[in-house]
């Protein structure tokens, strides 16, 4: 059974088309990544997904029912997070919990935890956070925390996540990573938005990927890995010869101060080997951006 | 419901106290200056019979204005510097419970919770009504105290009367603007448009007064009708003052929440 489904969905502004026919279907217990460049119409989904705005046109139903009609009941189901993470200044993270806990209830506390205890409280340790600071003291990473604390701790159903680890150090986005897969484990579906290949890779089974508010394509994650691409930028020692970079299936080639870079999707063995024919003083290979994947594989769609 | 309606007091509680503080504190002022005032009835009889009438009805000022502790006190106090900090009070608070939460993204929060927009409206509104009735009660009924604190005897009815009215006036301005919060995303613009609007009231119903060809605008004002010299002098209420009051706020409180349940809400 499908837990999110939506169809030929459309939010239009005046002539403006934010999101221009989207249709997909997210099934119990995956973890679907929406994937797209700034501006794609991400956000205006997600949106819409949680009835902050209403479509032009096309239809939302969350386990079976109507968005607009269940909003309340599906709301108790959905625990959110927006991109930008705005709550009150004034209020300490403790009265934000206090604040949901007394709308949502109490999450309950496990068989070897005391009863005082609550899931909110295990969040609070696990992610290091200091629930007595103000909102307004808080650091932009903390302010992710208390945000994530807020959407997790109702244990909900469902997730969604409007770039769940924006801002947030590596650590800590390796941390929201394996609470994301206990929940997957127990059967939350969870909606992940974001502009990040690597994260969408690790922890999303499929891909929504949407440009200029339009559905390009909807993948599982392991056909996405072949359309990975990589940036490679090499330096080295003594002389080499260009003509040898040529002939490889790379892009974008450029020489630069002694070596060359270049962008390569694939397998990357056959470029590996090529480059450890010269001594490399300096090797550089980094994911390219979701840019350039865009670009190489859905600019003509 | 009422978690949200419970905070957003406790979120706006210093407000509502600083403004009741202030209210009681003038009213204390003016109340201790009465007995010394009352001392020179007679030459103030005399000055207000050389103004023109029509100064004097712009200003809902007549000879018992200074002669009685309820014309002295209305003059003083109720006909100018209490309607505007009730419309402070109330234009700030209302702008402040829709579009300065849009504005400052915190409505997300609120939203993503399991309750829904009517319940969210009707949340904010009541707290609203709450502080409304809180600076009523405190800033009026504290005449009673202090009055007797200097020994003046005052009509309890009247009073009483004029508090009903004070709230009707403020139920109406307050429903005006929470409209506009509602169907708004800026605190700023929240607070302007109605203060712009209760404004060209105020002098539409001056101007209706100083002007006899423009008699007629007077009754398009809230002013016209709250009158309190009226009220607490001689326990008299203009016609249809209720009706007014009543009317608009009901009104406006009916298509906000039409507006806000239907309006897309983008932070």
């Amino acid at each position: 059974m499908s837990v999110i489904e939506i169809k030929d969905l459309k939010k239009y502004y005046g002539k403006t088309k934010a999101v221009d026919g989207v249709s997909f279907e997210i099934k119990k217990g995956e973890v679907f990544g929406f994937l797209g460049p700034n501006g794609a119409g991400k956000t205006t989904t997600i949106r819409c997904l949680m009835d902050f705005i209403r479509p032009t046109e096309g239809s939302i139903s969350i386990l079976g029912k109507d968005l607009r009609e269940e909003s309340v009941f599906l709301k108790s189901k959905i625990g959110y997070l927006p991109g930008n993470v705005k709550l009150y200044d004034k209020w300490t993270g403790k009265e934000h919990i206090s604040f949901v806990e007394s709308i949502r209830g109490k999450s309950r506390p496990k068989a070897d935890q005391p009863l005082a205890d609550t899931f909110a409280k295990e969040l609070t340790r696990t992610f290091g956070f200091d629930p007595k600071k103000k909102f307004k003291q808080l650091s932009s990473g903390n302010k992710q925390k208390l945000g994530l604390i807020l959407a997790l701790m109702s244990e909900p159903e469902i997730l969604i996540m409007d770039e769940p680890t924006l801002g947030l150090d590596p650590l800590l986005q390796n941390t929201i990573y394996e609470i994301l897969e206990k929940l997957k484990e127990k059967g939350t579906t969870i909606f992940i938005s974001s502009h990040n290949l690597p994260e969408v890779e690790r922890i999303c089974d499929r891909v929504g990927i949407i440009k200029d508010g339009k559905m390009v394509s909807v993948e599982a994650v392991s056909q996405l890995g072949e359309k990975k691409l990589h940036r490679v930028q090499a330096r080295f020692a003594g002389k080499y010869d260009i003509a040898d970079f040529k002939k490889l299936k790379i892009e974008n080639l450029e020489e630069i101060s002694g070596g060359v870079i270049f962008t390569v999707g694939g397998d990357l063995n056959i470029i590996i080997k090529k480059l450890f024919e010269y001594k490399i003083v300096d090797l550089e290979v980094s994911h390219a951006t979701l840019e350039d994947v865009f670009l190489k594989f859905y600019k003509k769609k | 419901m009422f978690t949200i309606f419970l905070r957003t007091i406790r979120d706006r509680k210093t407000s509502i106290l600083i403004y009741s503080g202030a209210a009681v504190g003038f009213l204390w002022m003016y109340t201790g200056i009465f007995p010394s005032f009352s001392e020179s009835f007679e030459q103030i009889e005399k000055l207000i019979q050389t103004m023109p009438k029509g100064f004097m009805e712009a200003f809902g000022i007549d000879p018992a204005s200074f002669t009685t502790f309820e014309g002295f006190i209305s003059s003083e106090m109720f006909t100018f510097i209490w309607p505007i900090m009730l419309i402070l009070l109330m234009v700030s608070f209302a702008s402040g419970a829709i579009a300065g939460e849009i504005e400052k993204g915190t409505i997300e929060l609120l939203l993503s919770q399991p309750i829904s927009r009517l319940e969210l409206f009707i949340a904010k509104y009541l707290s609203g009504i709450a502080a409304l009735a809180a600076f009523v009660i405190l800033s009026i009924g504290a005449v009673f105290p202090i009055a007797s604190f200097y020994g003046i005897q005052v009509k309890s009815e009247n009073f009483f009367r004029f508090g009903l009215l004070a709230f009707a006036f403020g139920f109406a301005v307050f429903s005006i603007a929470i409209f506009f919060s509602a169907i708004l995303s800026e605190k700023g613009r929240a607070n302007f448009i109605p203060a712009a609007v209760l404004i060209l009231m105020y002098f539409g119903n001056i101007l209706g007064g100083l002007r006899e060809n423009l008699r007629d605008i007077r009754y398009g004002s809230f002013f016209y009708y709250f009158q309190p010299n009226k009220v607490l002098v001689h326990g008299e209420i203009i016609d249809y003052a209720w009706i007014v009051f009543l009317g608009t706020g009901i009104i406006f409180s009916i298509l906000s929440v039409i507006w806000f349940s239907k309006r897309d809400i983008a932070v």
